[in-house]
């Protein structure tokens, strides 16, 4: 399924954080695992890859450091930082609550109850 | 392939994609191979699994389709890896960027600033020449016959003796050596017709002629106007006072008395002039002949009559009042100066051209110092029409404030000097590089009719005696009897001058430019001779 793209815009941080703040990766390997995890629904473009993770680089919600890799090639694994866990868990905060109210308005959800 | 040796075994198109990326990163040479670095292991494990090269080229097109728009990329990447610049890098680097533009700017600026060059519009120098010239008949212009009377003028010889003294008008004849007397005779005996020349300009009603310059297109300004003659003016009015003493000394007393006034004569008509310098020399001229009438009185008996007529004679000179000082002339060379040095509009934004300035300030204009000097100095001074407005209105103050005599001035507490003062040097230094000293000037005016007044005064004074055998009580008797018009005023008093009876004779003074009445004690000079008007003292008229 192809989602909007306006719709993902907010996702993608959210979710490399998440895949983050499970263990170090690099890029190509990042990128993997979000369609792993996601039941290949969701897609990380490779052209927002990169800058994506710079950008939470520069807001100091993730760490990089280059380190020589199995073949002896430079690599760069990112990490998330103390800031990006306390990020992480405000977003998924909101986006329960996000969820839930979009369930409860598709009538996924009754008022009062859980989702199963 | 970029030599790098990690690149090894990617296929081309997954370098040149790569290299293209780095290049359009445009950013530190250490970010771009971070880059690289990142992008070429992303590609290496996106060809783990392949098993041939063509499948590599495969995936590496997908990859790249995959990452979309090159350009677009590398922008992003760039934004991103410059927002993990540190926040010091960043001020660095932006206060860099802003010092450079900003000396780019200036540059700029002064280029176009030095570029301008002035626009010269008015010629001032036939501007002035009609505002002087009279409605009047050519008949009665004195020029031609100043004119010839200074061709006609010989010096004296630099050797003869009486060279060092002829300009002391105030010497009596008895001072003189024999050789020095000589020397005079010389001197009128070779001049009279030069004499002769003066003596029917100084009775033709006025004096005008049109200014010249010396048609170098770099000239044609009211700065080098040609003024000629002036110094034999001033010679031929020397040689009427000692012509008057000759005359004296021969008994010829209406001979001696009639040299004083035509001097007085001639001041008038050079006071009547265009330019300061012409002014000075009228005041200067009038000064010889107010000092020779006052010496005559002293060494000569009059009968009352001939006092009468000498005092007549005199008054009727000025009898319209003693003339100030025309600063037409004055604000046309201020207003030429400004249209000579400053841009209008255009390149140098109306602005002074720093260039013209230094060429005709006989700098250096290639030091480089003196470049930004001259640059700076011109860019913070005020512009072409404020600068005009400005010398407007300081001419305007001026002239009002020299019609103020020196003692209302004191008392008021202002002066000439500082309204020049008062303009900010760096903002108006034109202005105060090209007005004169009016305060000077001013103070001449008031001094020169002083001292015409004094000998009017004391014409009066010795008539009244000679009428009636004793000295009058005061100058207001004289002023009631129809020998004054008025009781001269004191220049550097609230009053008048100052008449005292002092047993036989009498005192007339004043008070001096200490305002300060001194009691009629003498000012004098920094060698202890008397002053007339020093800083000290009284400017005692009588006795002389």
């Amino acid at each position: 399924m192809k989602f909007e793209r306006e719709l993902l815009k907010g996702v993608a941080p959210v979710v490399v954080l998440e895949i983050l703040s499970r263990g170090e990766m690099y890029g190509y390997e990042l990128s993997g695992e979000i369609e792993k995890r996601s039941g290949e629904i969701l897609t990380l473009g490779r052209g927002t890859l990169y800058p994506l993770l710079y950008n939470l680089e520069a807001k100091g919600l993730v760490a990089a450091e280059s380190r020589k890799s199995e073949s002896g090639r430079k690599r760069r694994y990112y990490s998330i930082t103390s800031k990006g866990l306390g990020q992480l868990a405000a977003k998924k905060e909101q986006w329960e609550q996000l969820q839930r109210g979009v369930n409860l308005v598709f009538g996924f959800l009754e008022p009062g109850l859980s989702p199963a | 392939m970029s030599g790098n040796e990690s690149n090894v075994g990617l296929p081309k198109v997954a370098l040149d994609f790569i290299e293209s990326v780095v290049k359009k990163v445009r950013y530190r040479k250490k970010i771009r191979q971070e880059v690289r670095e990142e992008l070429t292991d992303h590609f290496y494990m996106a060809f783990k699994d392949c098993k041939t090269e063509q499948e590599k080229v495969q995936t590496a097109e997908e990859i790249i389709s995959e990452f979309g728009d090159v350009r677009m990329l590398a922008g992003l990447i760039r934004r991103g890896k410059k927002r993990c610049r540190p926040l010091w890098r960043t001020v660095v680097v932006r206060t860099f960027q802003t010092i450079g533009i900003s000396i780019l700017c200036m540059i700029l600026y002064s280029v176009w600033f030095i570029s301008g060059k002035p626009n010269v519009e008015t010629d001032y120098v036939v501007a002035l020449s009609k505002h002087l010239m009279p409605e009047a008949d050519d008949d009665n212009n004195a020029w031609a016959n100043y004119k010839k009377a200074a061709e006609l003028y010989k010096s004296i010889a630099e050797d003869d003796d009486f060279n060092e003294v002829y300009y002391d008008v105030k010497l009596p004849l008895s001072s003189l050596s024999r050789e020095q007397r000589d020397g005079l005779n010389k001197w009128v005996e070779v001049n009279e017709q030069a004499w002769v020349e003066f003596s029917i300009a100084v009775e033709k009603e006025y004096l005008y002629r049109e200014y010249g310059h010396n048609q170098n297109p770099d000239d044609l300004w009211l700065m080098n106007i040609y003024i000629p003659n002036l110094s034999k003016v001033k010679r031929l009015t020397q040689l009427a006072a000692w012509k008057s003493k000759l005359a004296m000394e021969q008994g010829e007393s209406r001979e001696a008395f009639e040299y004083c006034v035509k001097s007085m004569k001639a001041s008038k008509h050079w006071m009547s002039q265009g330019t300061i310098i012409e002014y000075l020399v009228g005041l200067s001229v009038g000064g010889y002949g107010c000092n020779q009438a006052l010496r005559l009185v002293i060494d000569g008996r009059f009968d009352p009559a001939e006092l009468k007529a000498f005092r007549n004679e005199m008054s009727a000179v000025f009898s319209e009042g003693y003339p100030y000082c025309d600063l037409t002339g004055e604000e046309m060379f201020m207003f030429d100066a400004i249209q000579h040095y400053f841009t209008d509009g255009g390149p140098g934004g109306g602005h002074i051209a720093p260039r013209q300035l230094a060429k005709d300030l006989d700098e250096d204009y290639y030091d480089v110092k003196k470049i930004r000097d001259f640059l700076f100095g011109s860019i913070a001074h005020a512009g072409r029409n404020k600068t005009i407005a400005k010398a407007k209105e300081v001419y305007d103050k001026i002239e009002g404030l020299s019609r103020i005599s020196p003692y209302e001035r004191h008392a008021r507490d202002i002066s000439i000097d500082s309204i020049i003062k008062e303009l900010p040097q760096y903002r108006y230094y034109i202005i105060h590089i090209f007005i004169p000293a009016l305060e000077k000037v001013c103070n001449y005016h008031y001094q020169r009719g002083c001292e015409y007044q004094a000998v009017l005064t004391v014409l009066a004074i010795k008539q009244w005696e000679a009428e009636k055998g004793a000295l009058p009580e005061s100058l207001g008797v004289l002023v009631e009897a129809g020998l004054l018009d008025k009781v001269p005023d004191d220049p550097y008093s609230a009053g008048s001058l100052v008449y005292r009876v002092d047993g036989d004779g009498f005192m007339l003074y004043s008070v001096g430019m200490n305002f300060v009445d001194d009691g009629g004690e003498y000012g004098s000079n920094l060698k202890g001779g008397r002053r007339l008007w020093g800083g000290n003292g009284d400017a005692v008229f009588w006795p002389n």
